[in-house]
């Protein structure tokens, strides 16, 4: 059901510079506008519908499916991921393709370069053309580009890359042709003049801990709280970025049945934590986190009724917009090393981790997982069931789920896009104004939250908001300053009585 | 009678593709996307004609160029490209070049080994391939298109790059992406021959 609200919120919002509606499969025109998506902040196209959003559908949906699939994949260079699904709405059947700004524009569809202006699709102009080549030598200069020094072939798992390669070709994802191990990398830019780069490492490495320590992921269950003094179990675990995600994997299957002892009701609750929703909260940990810093990591902490996916590292949107420029803001964290989760299958749809993740936990009747971000890092909490769940002062979930879909899988979706995309835009006008200076992903996330919770209730004053959003008053006064600088909110009142309001600009975007 | 459309500007792309397949991909539909036409064997607008080799098609499409864009990898690939690299020297074609830096500073490492002392060019060779390097062929490429050993004045620059989209294709951004220029400065150049 989530999956279908989901959609019919999407168009709802008509078509705009990152939405497209097709009525028919026209492969050609659909190849260009995901061209343009990719040379731009990405976006979807939906099949199936007329221009004004009207459902017309599409018959034999499935098999369009993967002849588009093919089709894609094999016209538009370089190769980027692209889920491209079967989406019901009532009885009819659409086709959403969605992709992520690219990261290694600019991308060719037919020999030429597209570019997105509003609702047009057209050829980039030279200008437009020297826009990506710059945007695209920021993105070179990401950590996961850069290359480990002292690592050779040998060092590499070879079975694990041509398992990659032969999953990839099976399940439609990648075009690359042959099996030479040193050419597939070549082919995803994760081999380069003999020299291979940190996310090659990270992700085809046998021991990638001797060049990462970093990379190790500590597992812990407790007895009972994290101030017990027993331990039932606590690793580190090395590897690479698959062979992790399997042992956890293997270790959340054998979770198994949980009791739990409810004092209101004097009975024992028995319950189990949903595998997918785990393994989902674990990829993006592993795919999203920051491999940068030397002291970040991953621990995964088990308690009797919960369990925390957490990432000691920094936030996504410790990518500056300076060094990833406002073209490349939807991003995920590390798109070489995603996009090899992607080739392997472990992705499903791109940008949908939060709600699968949810309808999970609600199917068992836990109590929907939340997610937190702040200066330590980032963590996903899963709790037990609903009955038990004691209060905690967190955000719940209904407010964020698209902001943390943000943190989770680098693009937002559902019902917040809008209010990302609006803050977003107001914010880089204010930039490129010079009204305010550059900010981080994090602060528009965090200005976008803001702006959520004043449409809710317009006229909270700054403790309201401070409360609301569990943080000091002196960090929220910060990103209200920001928010009122490039006309977002606005104060009304007097100094002591009065509150904030969404200014029109922001209403009209969002 | 209407303004005739002017003619566009003929670029040759020369250069190996192993393992620069779509960089190279990128680099072409740049230059369409600038305003020229590029004739590039990889992307199939080199003119077969018809009764000659692929590689004696490749010289022809050479002389037919308005501007020559070699670029050199440390990758020598079947020879083709270094042919058009002479051919493109020995017609004077308006030329420019863009080198890995490992074929550049292995030009500098080998220098005393592959060069006599009056210059000429010894026998020396790598007996086996490396994943750096596979021969030093590459280096005579560069030597072609730098004009190494040729007075001053007809020194070419060759560009140096490490990474192509990190700084090999913001100098083809510099060098062609305002088509107006380029196309009078080819045309100065015409002139002063």
């Amino acid at each position: 059901m989530k999956d279908e609200q989901l959609i019919k919120n999407i168009i709802l919002e008509g078509e705009h510079e990152q939405l497209d509606f097709k009525e028919s499969v026209q492969k050609e025109n659909i190849a260009k506008v995901i061209c343009s998506f990719l040379n731009g902040k990405g976006g979807r196209v939906i099949i199936g519908l007329n221009n004004s959003g009207t459902i017309k559908g599409i018959s034999n949906a499935l098999k369009v499916v993967e002849d588009l699939k093919v089709y894609l994949l094999n016209s538009i260079i370089p190769e980027a991921p692209i889920t491209i699904n079967v989406e019901s709405l009532g009885r009819s059947e659409l086709i959403m393709i969605k992709v992520y700004g690219g990261s290694k524009q600019p991308y060719i569809f037919d020999g030429n370069i597209y570019y997105r202006k509003g609702l047009n699709t057209q050829k980039a102009t030279s200008k437009e053309i020297s826009k990506l080549i710059h945007g695209r030598q920021n993105s070179e200069l990401h950590w996961e580009r850069q290359i480990t020094i002292g690592v050779t072939v040998n060092d590499l798992d070879q079975k694990l890359i041509q398992s990659t390669i032969r999953e990839s070709r099976e399940n439609h994802r990648s075009s690359f042709q042959g099996d030479d191990v040193l050419d597939f990398l070549a082919n995803y830019s994760l081999y380069q003049n003999g020299s291979f780069t940190n996310a090659c490492v990270v992700l085809f490495g046998k021991q990638p801990a001797r060049f990462f320590p970093q990379i190790r992921v500590r597992l812990t269950e407790y007895v009972d709280g994290k101030t017990d003094n027993q331990l039932l179990r606590d690793e580190l675990l090395e590897g690479n970025l698959f062979l992790i995600q399997s042992k956890l994997e293997k270790y959340i299957g054998n979770l198994g049945i949980r009791s739990v002892f409810d004092k209101n009701q004097w009975k024992r609750v028995d319950f189990k934590f949903p595998e997918k929703a785990l393994q989902e909260g674990i990829i993006n940990a592993l795919m999203h986190r920051d491999y940068s810093s030397v002291s970040s990591g991953v621990s995964i902490s088990i308690y009797p009724d919960s369990v925390v996916i957490s990432n000691s590292g920094h936030l996504p949107d410790d990518l500056t917009v300076r060094l990833l420029k406002t073209s490349h803001r939807s991003h995920p964290v590390n798109p070489d090393i995603a996009h090899i989760v992607f080739l392997r299958g472990l992705i499903d749809k791109l940008g949908r981790g939060t709600l699968k993740v949810l309808e999970e936990c609600e199917k068992e009747g836990l109590k929907s997982p939340i997610w937190k971000d702040n200066e330590d890092g980032v963590s996903l909490t899963f709790y037990g069931p609903r009955a038990l769940a004691s209060k905690r002062g967190n955000t719940p979930i209904g407010l964020d789920d698209g902001l943390n879909d943000g943190l989770n899988d680098g693009l937002n979706d559902g019902l917040n896009d809008g209010v990302i995309r609006g803050v977003s835009k107001l914010v880089n006008d204010g930039v490129d104004d010079g009204v305010i200076d550059g900010v981080t992903d994090g602060v528009i996330i965090e200005v976008a939250r803001l702006t959520k919770l004043i449409s809710q209730k317009e006229g909270m004053n700054t403790l309201d908001i401070a409360t609301k959003r569990g943080k000091s008053k002196p960090t929220v006064e910060r990103y209200l300053r920001t928010a009122r600088e490039v006309g977002i909110i606005e104060f009304r009142g007097a100094p002591r009585t009065g509150g904030y309001y969404l200014s029109n600009k922001i209403k009209n975007l969002i | 009678m209407a303004k005739r459309k002017k003619e566009k500007i003929k670029i040759m792309v020369s250069s190996t593709v192993y393992h620069f397949k779509s960089d190279l991909e990128q680099l072409c539909s740049t230059l369409i996307g600038f305003g020229y036409e590029v004739i590039c064997s990889h992307i199939g607008t080199v003119y077969p004609v018809p009764g000659k080799t692929p590689e004696e098609s490749c010289l022809v499409a050479v002389a037919e160029c308005d501007f020559f864009f070699g670029i050199i990898f440390p990758m020598y690939g079947s020879g083709i490209t270094h042919k058009e690299f002479q051919e493109a020297v020995r017609l004077n074609k308006p030329r420019g070049f863009l080198a890995h830096h490992d074929v550049a500073f292995a030009k500098q490492l080998l220098k005393e080994f592959m060069f006599e002392e009056n210059g000429d060019r010894n026998g020396f060779k790598l007996t086996k391939r490396t994943p750096v390097m596979d021969d030093l062929l590459v280096i005579d490429m560069y030597n072609i298109a730098i004009g190494d050993g040729l007075p001053k004045e007809q020194r070419l620059w060759a560009q140096e790059f490490h990474k192509y989209p990190l700084d090999g294709a913001p100098f083809v951004n510099s060098l062609f992406g305002n088509e107006a220029r380029f196309r009078a400065d080819l045309e100065k150049l015409k002139g002063s021959e």
